[in-house]
Parts: structure tokens; sequence; C-alpha cells
């Protein structure tokens, strides 16, 4: 499963594209607020996290930004969701957001939007299970 | 306290007039000329007799008064506690027929000077503190617009291009597929201007952050702001060889905005017969190290070479950027205390040879 996390609806539709595009054909699920997703992760049970999920997660979010997500993500205390591999998916050039990004262990990459075809294709997830 | 004269030699008469009046302040008459002795000057007070006023007089002066049109005064307040308000009275103007007044007017600034230092050279220090921290605020604010505004221009652009990558799929006719080609085409280069421009920004406001640098590291952090370059078969990670390297300190912000010009440009202008390799050297040369980055692209003309690191030099016949990537490039090696040279084949590649120094203060 793979959660995108993003205000506009624009750059999630680009991206539930560019996943299938890839070879993903797995499920996806896509909320505007990281309220939302925490919301979300809140609820569910550890057995029903499948392997290989990830989330893509963009920073500049209007409320609750995407560290303050992480943050938050790890104050749940289940050990799954806190350990739930992260790309920061921006098109921020701070690099202090990169740096920053580096501090969360289970933060695994940094992509620069759009998300294409040829990135997807390149994330282990996303390999294994195309093949 | 002491004070100087600076005087043409011909004025030199009334120099001793004031001289005279200025006694009891042991001063001292330099010739006018002798503008290399101000720079060891640790004098309270200057003052300037029919002056043309160097860059290096005004550089070291915390107040520079006009008491006539041919009398200056400076107040050189370096280390000396209460002196930001000692010259904030300094705002008399004096005609040249009160230049008697002077003394007295020392004499009281002096006192104020005294009474200042005495009961609070805290609050001048207090003052410069509050200013500081003032300009702090403003740089942070300024840094924060700078990539707040960038993020909110290129947000709707990295959509449109992500829209064009999926046009690009769906729609197979050779008319649109053209058309897209050329929107990504335009919209890459005004994404470009905007990354320069933060760049740019970045290299002059940032202070240098020394740390240990390995060069492969460095390559995997250039790496995804060139991924809009890289096709099927042109991946930053299939073209770039590190030949040598050892762990190095330097700022690692700064060489990667150096590597990412340099890098792109390589993709970017790459031979069409070919396809790009970019090699990274790094060698140890006495208290420098120098890391020659070199490539087998398009080359470029020898007339262009020594002006490509000029602000918004383009060459006219491949040119598709804002004419800032090299210049930011020798901008950034210069903040780094470094140099940057090229050299450069037609057809056959070009060389980037870029001299750092080993160590940091």
């Amino acid at each position: 499963m793979i959660i995108l996390i993003d205000d506009n609806p624009i750059d999630t539709f680009i991206q539930t594209k560019a996943l299938e595009l890839g070879g993903y054909r797995g499920r996806i699920e896509a909320f505007r607020s990281a309220e939302k997703a925490l919301d979300y992760f809140q609820g569910i049970s550890t057995s029903a996290i499948e392997a290989d999920s990830f989330i893509l997660l963009d920073i500049r979010i209007p409320s609750m930004n995407g560290f303050e997500f992480l943050d938050a993500l790890q104050r749940l205390d289940k050990e799954v969701v806190s350990t739930f591999p992260v790309y920061f998916l921006s098109s921020s050039l701070d690099l202090e957001d990169r740096q920053r990004a580096n501090t969360y262990p289970n933060v695994v990459g940094f992509l620069e939007k759009p998300l294409t075809r040829h990135v997807v294709a390149g994330l282990p997830g996303i390999r294994k299970a195309a093949s | 306290m002491q004070i100087s004269i600076f005087a043409r030699k011909s004025d030199f008469q009334e120099v001793t007039h004031i001289k005279g009046l200025l006694k009891e302040w042991s001063p001292k008459v330099f010739q006018y000329g002798e503008t290399a002795r101000v720079g060891k000057l640790t004098r309270e007070i200057v003052i300037l007799y029919k002056p043309q006023l160097t860059e290096e007089l005004i550089r070291i002066a915390a107040e520079v008064r006009i008491l006539s049109p041919s009398c200056y005064l400076l107040v050189i307040g370096e280390g000396i506690p209460g002196m930001t308000l000692f010259h904030a009275q300094v705002n008399c103007a004096l005609q040249l027929s009160e230049i008697g007044r002077i003394p007295e007017l020392i004499h009281e600034l002096k006192a104020r000077a005294e009474r200042i230092t005495s009961d609070g050279g805290s609050m001048a220090m207090q003052e410069l503190q509050e200013k500081n921290k003032e300009l702090e605020k403003i740089n942070f604010e300024l840094d924060r617009f700078v990539y707040s505004a960038s993020h909110d221009l290129r947000s709707p652009l990295t959509s449109v291009l992500g829209l064009l990558y999926l046009l690009r799929e769906e729609v197979k006719a050779e008319g649109a597929q053209r058309y897209v080609s050329l929107m990504e085409e335009s919209i890459l280069k005004l994404d470009n201007i905007i990354r320069d421009i933060v760049a740019y920004s970045r290299n002059n406001r940032a202070g240098l952050q020394i740390e240990e640098i390995q060069l492969p590291e460095l390559i995997s952090d250039v790496e995804p702001g060139l991924r809009y370059l890289e096709t099927g078969e042109i991946t930053v990670s299939g073209c770039v060889k590190v030949k040598a390297a050892f762990p190095f300190s330097s700022d690692r912000n700064r060489l990667v905005t150096i590597l990412n010009n340099l890098i792109s440009n390589s993709i970017k202008y790459r031979h069409p017969a070919r396809l790009p390799e970019i090699e990274l050297n790094l060698e140890r040369n006495g208290q420098h190290i120098v890391l020659v980055v070199s490539d087998n692209g398009i080359g470029i003309k020898e007339y262009h070479l020594e002006k490509i690191f000029d602000m918004f030099y383009r060459t006219s016949d491949h040119s598709t950027g804002s004419g800032l990537g090299l210049y930011i490039v020798r901008e950034t090696i210069k903040k780094l205390g470094g140099t940057v040279r090229v050299e450069s084949a037609v057809n056959q590649g070009t060389k980037f040879t870029i001299t750092l120094p080993l160590a940091y203060a």
C-alpha cells in the first residue's frame, strides 16, 4: 500500500498515474491533509499493513506540515507505524529541509516533484512488487 | 585621547594653527597622502583637513562628520566602549571660522564618552546587540522568503511538468509529442532560472559550514536535483565516475551547488554522437585540494572561454539556460576561498579545475 499525503489534488493525481505507469499495481490511499492521514494511522491495525508499504509525503502542507506529521507519527507509539518508510516528495529547494529529513530514521529518500514513472520504477518497494 | 590631523603640505600653516589649538590633546600631524598609516590608527578622533576621503578611511571610520567644507572629523571607534553613543553626539557642523571651537567640542565629547563609559558602556553594547539581533532576524526572514517564494513559484510548474509527462504517455501523435517536448523545455527553463536565483541567494547569504566530505556521497546529494535531465539511457549515477577521492573538509551545500551546475552542463551540452561521461578527480597539492571535473561533451569555443563565468553570459549557439550557472559556480568557489579555471576543446570536451583550501580556520 502506498499512502500519498499532499494538499494539491493535481499532484496526487500525477503521483497516482506515475505509480501506475511505473508498474505499481497495489493499493493507493491519498490524503489531502496530514491530520487526515494521522487519523487513518491511528485507527489502523498492525495486521492490516501490507509489506512494502510506504508514504509519499509533501513537506509544505497547510496546517500540519510534513515534519510535524512525522513527529506526530512517532508519538502514536505503534512500532509498525513509526517505522513506516517515508519518501519526502517536494518542490522545495531549501537544503535545510533535506538535512532535517535525514534526521528521521524512517525517511528513506527525498524525491523532487514531479514524480515520474522513471523515478517510480527505481523505488525498491515497486521493483519487488513488479517482479 | 589623541588626535591626528591629515593635511596637504601647502596647508601646513593652518594645520599648525589647529595643532596649537589642540595642544593639550597631544596631536600628531601627518602629511596628507600618508594614508597607509591610517590602517594602524587606533585613536578615537581624526581630523581631516581639506580631505580627500579615501575608501580605506571611510572603511575604518565609525562615523564621518563634515565640520566645514575643508575639515572633516572622523571618529574611529574600534574597540572603545561607549563609542557608538559617543560618535552619535558628533553632529554639529562647524564653520571654518569656528575651527577654534574644536578643542572645546572634543572636550565635551570626551566628557560625554567618559560619562557613558562609567555608567553604561553596556548601554552601547546592548544597543549593538539589539541591532545585531534585529539584523539576524531580517536575514532569517529574507531566507525564509526566498525559499517560500521559490517553492510557491515552483509548485505549479512541477504540476504542469508532471501533467506533461503523463500527456506524453497517452497522446502519441507526432505533432502533440513535439508540442509537449517544447512545453517541457520552456517550463524547465523557467524552473532553472528559479533554481539559479535560489542558489545565488544561498551562496551570498549563508555562512560557511565546514564538515568532512566524501566525494561519492556528494554525488548522491546532487542526483535528485538533476533527475529532470535523466532519460532512459542517461542517468547521473551512470555518467559520473569518481576517479580518485579522499575525505576532505569543505561546505557541503556549496559543493553541491558547484557540482550540480557543472554536471548538468555536461549532460545538457553532451556530444550528440556519444553518451555523456563525467570524470571527477581529487588531488592534494600542498595546502590545497584540486578537484577536476572533465567531460566528453561538445566543448566550448575558445573565444567564449574567458567570458563563460560572467553574469548572464550565454554562448549564442547552444545555450538554453539563464546565463547564471557558471557565474554562480565561480562566486561559490570564491566564497570557499578557491579558484576555478577552464580548458576546452570543441567536439572533445571541457575540463574545470577547481582549487580549494585544504583547511578552513
